[in-house]
């Protein structure tokens, strides 16, 4: 039996900063993956030239100021316009027609960090005249993220990449089309964000307050444990209309046994769900 | 799934710059029936296309597959990290992918698999470093090492790069230093139980 106490230490430590955060700050990351803030905390130790996560987890404690300049850290925040240009596509082929069938569209992007994929999702909609009959809620736990997303402000050095995802995605202009440019930034066209509204809002604790015709999550329950993802797939499972569309980050499988009967298939490849309305729900939520 | 009668639970491979022809020379050298799960993390730009071809040769009785989140880490197929996203065993031994900052401005990184992995699978992991152009590696090689696992590097005097396995044996006492068709053939003998440490 290979014993390693070491590495048990550390797990016991992430334990007790977790708790620790809790308890001083009520900000609640125990439902998290354990091993995803495990490596986000040894970051931080690494970062701040500390012996420990015991030592990180007294730092925080008793400063207030060293805490809150820490906190996003916690929370995810890589993202791009138009990520996985492939997923858009599917979207647009497989998911654009039957959003034509419906007088008007909410849609539900969960998790939109600092915004750019919901201009994306804005953009796309624009191109195929949907955009007018649509209200995008589009919400994160980060409000620095979120503020971001408002201002819709990105830096120019990136342009280039979301020129070609945009272009990859079957953009049908220019993505220069969609934004002005001054100096170190580029920031979104007005008329994009006319039908967007920015909400603070906590996929662990917060409930339902839409009924959408698409929930978008991409790469942000890959960060959650297993009871937490049920909750959210419960969450979002609610919030859909009838047949409604989720769209989950390419490498995120719902498809665990307990979900097989609530979702099915409408793009594999592009991880695109649809609702399966049924009864049974409460059943796979113990 | 059979359990490797070699006591080893798990190799792990790492390269970047002119790793592709090494790995490919390793993995054709393993059998469909080979019973230690292999996951490799490899610098790769997001694209992709080219990458695969490279990989997906017909010689390789195992496949190349690229997880989703919490798949079972298990023997069959090789597990490759998909582009942007750091690729973690956690210590279930599921799969957990991560698309937090890069790590030695890469991502997928080498060391946040071979790190998670060394905390997994102790002594009963394996860690391979092929050829590359950056220092991503060693520190996870080093965890390897300290967690009594076994740590194999490729010979760097035939290797594209060496940066990568020069800095490895810098940081850490390799315990054998092969070619690629070495490294294939010590595997296959290994899970065979025909193999000598």
């Amino acid at each position: 039996m290979h014993l390693d106490n070491e590495n048990d230490s550390e797990d016991i430590e992430v334990r007790l900063l977790l708790e620790a955060i809790f308890l001083k700050y009520g900000s609640d990351f125990r439902s998290y993956s354990r091993l995803s803030v495990k490596r986000q905390i040894l970051k931080m130790v690494k970062d701040q030239n500390l012996g420990n996560i015991s030592e990180l987890q007294h730092k925080m404690i008793w400063d207030e100021l060293f805490f809150k300049s820490i906190l996003p850290k916690f929370s995810i925040n890589v993202t791009e316009h138009f990520r996985d240009p492939s997923f858009y596509k599917a979207f647009r082929n497989d998911v654009v027609p039957f959003l034509r069938t419906y007088p008007s569209l909410k849609i539900w992007h969960a998790g939109c960090a600092t915004g750019e994929e919901v201009y994306s999702m804005a953009i796309l909609l624009e191109e195929e005249n949907l955009y007018e009959k649509t209200q995008i809620y589009a919400t994160d736990i980060n409000i620095k993220a979120l503020e971001i997303a408002k201002g819709g402000k990105y830096l120019s050095r990136n342009l280039s990449t979301c020129s070609e995802n945009y272009l990859k995605s079957g953009g049908k202009k220019s993505f220069s089309e969609y934004i002005s440019v001054q100096d170190m930034d580029f920031i979104m066209d007005k008329k994009l964000k006319k039908n967007i509204l920015f909400i603070d809002h906590n996929l662990a604790v917060d409930e339902t307050f839409v009924e959408a015709h698409v929930i978008l999550c991409r790469n942000v329950l890959i960060y959650f444990n297993e009871v937490l993802t049920r909750r959210v797939i419960k969450l979002f499972y609610d919030s859909l209309q009838k047949h409604g569309f989720l769209c989950m980050g390419l490498r995120e499988s719902i498809m665990r046994s307990a979900n097989k009967e609530h979702f099915k298939y409408l793009n594999r490849d592009g991880k695109i769900y649809r609702k399966v309305p049924s009864e049974s729900f409460n059943r796979m939520v113990k | 799934m059979n359990v490797s009668t070699s006591g080893f639970e798990g190799i792990v491979i790492g390269g970047s710059a002119g790793s592709i022809s090494p790995l490919c020379a390793i993995l054709s050298a393993l059998p469909s029936d080979f019973s230690i799960p292999i996951a490799v993390a490899l610098h790769r730009s997001s694209g992709g296309v080219e990458f695969h071809k490279a990989l997906g040769s017909p010689e390789m009785a195992l496949k190349i597959y690229e997880p989703n989140d919490r798949d079972p880490f298990v023997a069959g197929k090789v597990f490759l990290a998909p582009a942007d996203y750091h690729m973690l065993v956690d210590k279930d031994k599921t799969i957990c992918l991560s698309t937090s900052d890069m790590t030695n401005y890469a991502r997928p990184s080498i060391d946040e698999l071979f790190e998670t992995a060394a905390d997994c699978f102790g002594k009963k992991l394996i860690g391979i470093i092929l050829s590359g152009a950056s220092r991503d590696g060693s520190d996870g090689l080093m965890k390897i090492k300290a967690k009594g696992g076994l740590t194999i590097v490729q010979n760097p005097l035939k290797a594209d790069g060496e940066t990568m396995i020069r800095s490895a044996m810098e940081t850490t006492n390799i315990d054998y230093l092969y070619s690629p068709e070495q490294i294939g053939r010590f595997l296959k003998d290994l899970d065979k139980g025909s193999a000598t440490l």
